[in-house]
């Protein structure tokens, strides 16, 4: 419960401008249809590398809070990312059924 | 139960310069170890390779005579105190103490001025009173060892006198290395001074060996 409880509070630390982002891509899959969704997927990935460039140049000294309640930097970025991940291809697939 | 930490074979280079060479420190329970050095000696680059923070050309770390051979390390075993603030600002001290599984009351008996920052954000709180809560965290928290860069600076007087009875409180429990340029205050607490310097550690046997090894004139 503890280890789900800091992972939420890692992924909080980049998630508003995560969802931006794949509100931003809802929003395109609903305009343009399926035909724009390799785009979309490729800025989607695209964004998951300007996120961890900023977390690891801005806020990489929160790492040490998390490594000292025993969770790594792997743990945290790949439970996060998969997280987001899954998230956008539920609201993309939402999408397209309600389109 | 005495737990002992051995560090020793450390190599550490940055391109072609070697920063440490020959270490060997020995930490264990019921201890407080003291680490001074020059600015640029190679403290923090210790304590963060012992950490697993940082990747040396070698190493050897040793817990109990198990060698930590991977970078992960448990909280049961270390804990470290980084020189830079290291808890999330958007945290608030109930939520910290929960993560940390800490008694806020023994904060308040030792610190009665918290108390009333029992539920604010951690940004909320002056660059001192963070500091606190950063090394009571730590210090407090149960593991077998604790390594703390710098737990003085940005502290005033009177909290670190506290700090230091912290410290003595908690060698009952578990091994602690200290490291901070307010040598006096380490001087007063530490059981065994290391000094660090031309990329070699010196147990000192007189405190006039911090003088002879060119950190400071006592």
């Amino acid at each position: 419960m503890r280890t789900l409880r800091l992972l939420l509070t890692f992924y909080k630390s980049f998630a508003f401008a995560s969802l931006v982002v794949t509100l931003s891509c809802v929003g395109i899959i609903y305009a343009w249809g399926f035909d724009t969704f390799s785009a979309i997927f490729w800025f989607k990935i695209a964004t998951f590398g300007l996120i961890i460039y900023y977390i690891h140049n801005f806020k990489k000294d929160d790492f040490s809070y998390y490594k000292n309640l025993g969770l790594t930097k792997k743990l945290l970025w790949i439970s996060a990312l998969l997280f987001d991940f899954f998230l956008f291809l539920i609201l993309i697939t939402i999408t397209l059924q309600i389109r | 139960m005495t737990n002992s930490l051995e560090v020793d074979s450390v190599i550490l280079e940055f391109g072609s310069k070697r920063v440490l060479q020959d270490v060997y420190l020995k930490i264990e329970t019921g201890k407080v170890t003291g680490l001074l050095g020059r600015n640029g000696a190679g403290k923090s680059c210790l304590m963060k390779i012992m950490f697993g923070d940082l990747i040396p050309n070698n190493k050897s770390i040793r817990i109990n005579g198990n060698a930590l051979v991977t970078s992960n390390r448990s909280p049961k075993d270390l804990r470290y105190l980084p020189q830079k603030k290291f808890i999330p600002n958007s945290l608030t001290i109930k939520r910290i103490f929960s993560d940390f599984a800490l008694d806020f009351a023994d904060l308040i008996e030792i610190f009665p001025e918290f108390e009333k920052y029992y539920k604010s954000k951690l940004v909320n709180l002056s660059g001192g009173e963070k500091r606190i809560i950063e090394i009571y965290t730590i210090l407090v928290s149960q593991t077998k060892f604790c390594m703390l860069d710098e737990p003085f600076s940005h502290v005033m007087p009177i909290h670190v006198d506290a700090i230091k009875k912290i410290i003595l409180r908690e060698k009952d429990n578990k091994g602690i290395i200290i490291t901070d340029h307010l040598y006096k205050h380490i001087i007063d607490i530490c059981d065994d001074l290391y000094v660090i310097a031309n990329g070699k550690t010196y147990l000192t046997k007189d405190i006039k060996d911090i003088e002879t090894l060119g950190y400071a004139r006592v």
